[in-house]
């Protein structure tokens, strides 16, 4: 994985001082909540219903054993020994004090970490598949530029006061991992007839309370031509997204108002105009990070324990692991192994110090000393020898995270809902909780791979409901909890928004109701079809009438 | 209270201005509409950006964008809604300059400004016009701008 | 903040240094612990008020506001309720494997 050098060091180093700098300015009186506020939020500090909640960086995903470990302290040292983790690949803790957030910053930089940019209205932190360089069907690694835009993008001075907050996400395989057409913009590597890598931008996706799936802007773009694209394009929208509603300024209704057209032709003019020299430094910054150990020697490795025995037992809760959490890897020899953190009846997400660091201590000793985080809330070990896969799995067991439920329903996105956050309009967890618990033992008995359950508490949408197969969203009626139930939604290549099933249902009701419609479409779906696809065949009616009763 | 208007440097130094002399820019809504602007309008300077409220970016793209589709090349100043915290912002997106009226001066606090001159943040990864700014892709490639 | 005054209401706010909840005592303190906090009648919320608004500008607390409570002293919004008495979730897997480590 990537590397700080001594620049990148200095720069979380100076953040760090002077976020430190600002927190004394605000304590003595110097700086009013009003102005010290999109400061803390440049620097990831919100201020929530319980407490202050800081939301830690993890670029791309991607963690070192190191770095798991030092979250764990973190979350012992200066929290309440778990975290949370988002579907941006971040982490949150929850009880953060104000007085402590620049120790906390400090002890990030000291592991190549940061919380710069996971909130405000600015660039956030860019997202890519979980198992980006590794995935079998991958056909460009989508890291090293997911690095390139990390530093473009991190303290931009031009985009650090947007019309309003701005997602990209990456991919470099057909099957799309990283849900690029629901972000404001979606990069979609390929290769080109020579082989050069092209990208096809994808924009104004997005989710809240106007979900959009992205449109195809602009295809083919050469690697050179990249970063000054994407500048003319925020620049484009830095200057015309709207300003005077807070709902209506991400760019996919400044796509939706100005139409594709026009908005491509103002980019392309913009786009003419940049000094391209400005970005000269692009090719050799590229063959820096790509020449800094992205990945690690696997031939080397597969070598070296080529004489160990290996993974030795196994057991029917092993395999049913292995079924369900383990995927293929490009490397021979080699799998991904995915660690849940959706126990049933647990809190998607969380996970606590003592789980944090033995996972450090898994990853360092099977997974080259690497973990990723993803979008659905869990962990994968990207470079697990096969053969050690039940050692992996043993080790699991031990502290609670052997759950083999990755992509099945009980494998749910959450948000922190009321429970933590100022936003929210009802709780999401103990939703989740009940649920998962309530379907575990169904999709033990029949496949469900592929049926996604998420769960927001407000309309922002943080848990993804509009492109699940069943989403669910938590309002306030009249001071009680409702939830409505949306169905039919993807978030892969085929992206599309669940619709509306019916009136909303108090949380009590959500579980049954969920497993009223899971039934039905075991009951009439065809071979290998997805519960949205199923959805789409068989009509929204059939569906209502099952859910309700 | 004085008409006096600070002028904020990129080179850290301040200067002072009475009101005539900063009438004499040329003064540009930061919410305008280039298509709408006619390119001929804008001599030789000073150009001035002003900025409609603290959290409104917009200026610094419209210094961007003034720098490169209008090929401006004169000296640029910020004005208007630019707080301390903003100041090597406006430096990096190629102001030269921010105009500080006596009373945001004195709502910030001289201090503040001051500091805000000096910033903690030193590095950049992007280019920059201040020469207390330094771009790190260009100190590890050579410059390139 | 709710339109109207309420009969009954605690003031509640976050500590600036901490973040925790925080909620204005009969002697015009703040406390963390809910039990301690003055319930104020409407005819003196606003005095009442005044004083909580004193202390932001202080810079001791943010946005001190009146929560409405029923006559159990509970908060009747769902979300000032769940503010006042925490999260309503409690992790049982969280408690057993730190306390086996």
């Amino acid at each position: 994985m990537y590397q700080y050098d001594e620049l990148d060091q200095s720069i979380v180093e100076q953040r760090s001082a002077e976020f430190r700098a600002q927190v004394e300015r605000r304590l003595a009186g110097k700086l009013s909540e009003a102005e010290f506020k999109p400061l803390r939020l440049m620097n990831g500090l919100y201020l929530q219903l319980h407490a202050y909640m800081l939301r830690v960086a993890i670029p791309y995903g991607v963690l070192s054993s190191k770095q798991m470990a030092m979250l764990a302290d973190i979350a012992d040292k200066y929290d309440r020994g778990y975290g949370h983790f988002t579907t941006r690949q971040n982490i949150q803790y929850n009880w953060p004090k104000l007085v402590e957030t620049p120790d906390i910053l400090d002890d990030l930089a000291s592991v190549q970490m940061h919380a710069i940019q996971t909130s405000g209205n600015c660039i956030r932190n860019i997202t890519t598949d979980p198992f980006a360089g590794v995935a079998a069907d991958e056909e460009i690694d989508p890291r090293p530029l997911s690095e390139l835009l990390r530093q473009w993008s991190t303290l931009h001075p031009e985009f650090a006061y947007l019309p309003r907050k701005f997602k990209f996400a990456i991919t470099g395989s057909a099957v799309d991992r990283a849900a690029i057409k629901v972000h404001d913009i979606g990069l979609r590597l390929r290769r080109g007839p020579d082989g050069a890598t092209l990208t096809d931008v994808w924009v104004g996706g997005g989710q809240g309370r106007t979900p959009k799936v992205a449109q195809l802007f602009k295809t083919g773009v050469e690697v050179a031509d990249l970063l000054p694209y994407l500048e003319a394009i925020m620049r484009v929208y830095n200057r015309h997204g709207r300003r005077d509603n807070k709902y209506k300024a991400r760019i996919k209704i400044l796509l939706a108002e100005t139409g594709l057209e026009t908005l491509q032709e103002q980019v392309e003019t913009e786009f003419q105009s940049i000094d391209q020299s400005g970005f000269a430094y692009v090719p050799a910054e590229l063959t820096r990070i790509t020449e800094s150990a992205m990945l690690p020697d696997h031939a080397r490795y597969r070598e070296k324990y080529k004489t160990q025995v290996g993974s030795v037992g196994t057991s029917p809760d092993f395999e049913a692991w292995k079924q369900q959490n383990v995927k293929p890897h490009k490397e021979q020899g080699y799998v991904i192994a995915m660690v849940s953190l959706k126990p049933a009846g647990g809190i998607p997400g969380d996970a606590t110090s003592h789980q944090m660091r033995e996972l450090a201590e898994i990853a360092a000793r099977y997974s080259h000393d690497e973990l990723r985080i993803t979008h659905r809330q869990n962990v994968v070990l990207p470079h697990v020898l096969e053969k050690e896969l039940f050692k992996v799995w043993q080790s699991l067991v031990e502290i609670e995270l052997a759950e083999g439920n990755i992509d099945l329903p009980s494998d749910i996105i959450a948000c922190p809902g009321l429970d933590y956050c100022a936003l929210a309009t009802a709780r999401s967890i103990p939703i989740a909780q009940a649920v998962s618990s309530k379907i575990r033992a169904t999709e033990k008995k029949v496949d469900l791979t592929g049926v996604s359950v998420n769960i927001s508490g407000c309309i922002n949408a943080c848990a993804h409901h509009h492109v699940a197969s069943i989403g669910v969203l938590g309002l306030n009626k009249g001071g009680v909890e409702n939830y409505q139930l949306t169905l039919g939604g993807r978030n892969d290549q085929s992206a599309s928004i669940g619709e509306r099933l019916g009136p909303g249902v108090s949380g009590d009701e959500v579980p049954q109701a969920i497993e009223r419609i899971i039934n039905f479409y075991v009951d009439v779906r065809e071979s290998n079809e997805s519960l949205s696809d199923a959805y789409d065949r068989v009509g929204k009616e059939a569906f209502k009438e099952a859910a309700y009763v | 209270m004085s008409n006096t208007i600070r002028l904020l440097n990129a080179d850290g130094t301040i200067e002072e201005l009475d009101a005539i002399e900063a009438s004499q820019f040329m003064y540009l809504d930061g919410e305008i509409d280039l298509a709408q602007l006619n390119a001929n309008v804008i001599t030789a300077g000073p150009l001035v950006i002003e900025f409609n409220g603290v959290a409104d970016g917009r200026g610094f793209s419209l210094a961007k964008a003034v720098q490169g589709s209008l090929n401006y090349g004169g000296r640029l100043y910020a004005a208007g809604f630019v707080n301390p915290d903003q100041l090597s912002l406006a430096f990096q997106t190629g102001f030269h300059g921010v105009l500080v009226s006596d009373e945001r001066w004195e709502d910030y606090g001289s201090e503040s400004w001051q500091s805000a001159l000096s910033p903690i943040v030193n590095l950049s990864y992007a280019g920059t016009q201040s020469p207390k700014l330094k771009s790190i892709f260009q100190m590890r490639h050579g410059a390139y701008s | 903040m709710p339109s109207k005054t309420p009969e009954q209401s605690i003031i509640i706010a976050n500590d600036l240094r901490t973040g925790r909840s925080v909620y204005l005592t009969q002697d015009l303190q703040w406390s963390e612990n809910a039990s301690d906090a003055e319930v104020v009648a409407s005819a003196d919320a606003a005095n009442v008020l005044d004083a909580a608004l004193n202390d932001e500008r202080a810079n001791l607390v943010i946005d001190p506001y009146l929560v409405a409570v029923e006559s159990n002293l509970l908060a009747t919004d769902i979300r000032e309720r769940i503010r006042v008495s925490g999260p309503t979730i409690f992790n049982e897997s969280h408690v057993s494997v730190t306390k086996a480590a």
